[in-house]
């Protein structure tokens, strides 16, 4: 069974991109991120143009971003006052962004600094990630064959160690964030929202592959906590990126994002629920094997003659 | 009398060239294209399209069907410090069609010399000479970005050439081919033409149009994308909250949570 896209002019199979939205979706629920890093190279390898396949992207995360929210939400999983400290910076940084991607266009070293953007951040987060949650899981094992006086002095040398980190509690504007049970200054999570945002706009992406590791590492927050607000970000981040694609490129085919959503929103429940049975170092190790092996993915197409040397403009 | 004379003389003669006329009109080549105008609906995945005639008085037969030439903006991809590949710049390839699709009994190089398929604008070498590029690249190698051009059209499935496929029945001065309409073909009128062939010589040719159009639903979104940006990109964001949520509520209540 074929469907035609009005916008995108070709015609595609329904079952594959509802699969294909069922497949991003899932990875969504799962890890909290957008999924636009694998699904705009997905949609250009079955022939959609990459300008298409990165602006209607960005209209079906809406759409699976939006149901991740409810379903965290519902779980009591989303911190809305971090969620929108966090959207403020993103905004401000995805703005910076796309002026700093119209200057280099300008001058032509545009290309070359988005893919070198992306290769770098998938691989630096991929394998901070992939390490740091292998050595959660031997220490929980060893954990496992601890004594009980012997848990309690970890315990104590930890919190000892967090409270020498106080550069940053020195900071001004203080907020207790009751939901992710951590006290940061309102500045230090929009000024991350900010790198994000700019990374994002250069890259052309959410940004929720990088949001994720940041909340985690940087700003501490419990892992399901991360995932449902990560989503909510992302979820008003791809809504002004669906409006002004549609209102500037004309490049938004409401099609393929229907058929990208009916099957993005499912798998974006099934990979809630599936996440709940998971422990939070067995997700995060599973996102960065994922993001590495689209690093690698990357490299080769970097370092092999591709096949075709003539392309459309756009994408990746 | 000798008036009398004259008069049939010329009469016959006025009879004569009718004659001539009416059976020359005939055994003119003709080209019929079915169906002449191809609907692109929601579920529209390309066509067969037959394009047959009459009239013709040679075996062989050349049909080529192109979109007017216009132009192409690609970027080019190299070695970027040496190392990387990646799209370094724009190139424009100028006085191109988008669609270029030839059929024909034989190879074109064995029914016509090169210099006349320049002439008459037929194959797919008269159409590289035609070629214009355009682009910042030092040291542009014409021939090598036209060969690499061709290349990107066949794989989007937007150039094609075909020998062997056009039948002909000599018995009836027929002919007769079935191609497969490209999905991939942009919404456009299209011309089709057809020559008929002898001894490396155009006898005679024929012409037609066959138009492609997006109906229904895809008339509509098509239509609202570039014409009302803003309320389509709201919309596109409505059905998407919508459906999200929707499909969040459907699960609650089936008991996913």
């Amino acid at each position: 069974m074929y469907v035609y896209l009005p916008i995108a002019l070709t015609s595609v199979s329904l079952w594959l991109v509802v699969g294909l939205g069922l497949l991003v979706g899932l990875l969504s629920g799962l890890f909290g991120v957008g999924g636009g890093f694998l699904m705009t190279p997905l949609l250009m390898m079955i022939g959609i143009p990459p300008t298409v396949a990165a602006a209607t992207d960005a209209n079906q995360i809406v759409a699976a971003s939006a149901s991740g929210t409810l379903a965290h939400w519902r779980l009591g999983n989303v911190d809305f006052k971090m969620g929108l400290l966090l959207l403020v910076g993103g905004f401000t940084g995805g703005a910076l962004g796309v002026h700093v991607i119209k200057v280099l266009r300008a001058t032509g070293g545009a290309d070359f600094l988005i893919k070198m953007t992306y290769v770098i951040m998938l691989g630096v987060v991929g394998t901070f990630m992939f390490f740091e949650s292998l050595n959660a899981l031997k220490k929980q094992k060893a954990a496992a064959s601890m004594s009980e006086a012997e848990l309690k002095a970890a315990e104590d040398k930890k919190k000892e160690k967090a409270k020498k980190k106080g550069m940053l509690s020195s900071l001004p504007f203080q907020v207790h964030f009751e939901k992710s049970g951590v006290t940061h200054s309102a500045i230090l999570p929009i000024g991350l929202g900010i790198f994000v945002g700019v990374l994002a706009a250069i890259m052309g992406v959410g940004g929720g592959f990088l949001m994720v590791p940041v909340m985690i590492y940087l700003l501490r927050m419990p892992m399901h906590v991360v995932v449902g607000t990560s989503l909510f970000q992302i979820m008003f981040t791809c809504v002004e990126v669906t409006f002004l694609q549609s209102y500037q490129n004309h490049t938004v085919d409401i099609i393929l994002a229907i058929l990208l959503l009916a099957g993005s929103t499912i798998g974006a429940q099934v990979g809630t629920t599936l996440g709940k049975k998971l422990h939070g170092d067995q997700l995060k190790i599973l996102l960065a094997m994922i993001v590495l092996g689209v690093t690698v993915k990357m490299i080769l197409g970097l370092v092999l003659e591709p096949s075709l040397l003539l392309a459309h403009g756009g994408g990746h | 009398m000798k008036q009398q004379i004259k008069t049939y003389t010329w009469l016959l003669m006025a009879v004569f060239c009718l004659g001539t006329f009416l059976s020359s009109q005939a055994l003119a080549l003709t080209c019929k294209v079915t169906p002449g105008k191809i609907p692109i609906s929601l579920g529209y995945h390309g066509t067969k399209v037959t394009i047959n005639g009459e009239g013709l008085n040679t075996e062989d037969v050349i049909i080529q069907i192109y979109s007017p030439p216009s132009e192409e903006h690609l970027k080019y991809k190299g070695k970027a410090g040496g190392i990387f590949w990646m799209k370094l710049g724009t190139m424009v390839f100028e006085n191109v069609p988008k669609v270029y699709l030839v059929y024909s009994t034989k190879d074109t190089h064995e029914l016509l010399s090169p210099e006349t398929c320049e002439e008459l604008s037929i194959g797919f070498d008269s159409l590289k000479k035609k070629a214009v590029i355009k682009s910042k690249l030092k040291n542009l190698d014409r021939d090598k970005w036209l060969k690499e051009f061709m290349k990107f059209k066949k794989v989007e499935h937007l150039y094609l050439e075909q020998s062997g496929i056009v039948t002909v029945d000599p018995a009836t001065h027929t002919y007769r081919v079935e191609i497969d309409w490209p999905f991939e073909a942009p919404p456009g009128e299209y011309i089709v033409e057809v020559f008929a062939i002898k001894d490396g010589k155009v006898m005679d040719k024929a012409q037609a149009k066959i138009r492609d159009e997006r109906v229904g639903i895809e008339e509509l979104l098509s239509h609202m994308a570039f014409e009302k940006p803003a309320v389509y990109g709201i919309i596109a964001i409505v059905v998407a909250i919508i459906a999200g949520f929707g499909v969040g509520m459907v699960f609650k209540g089936g008991g996913g949570h």
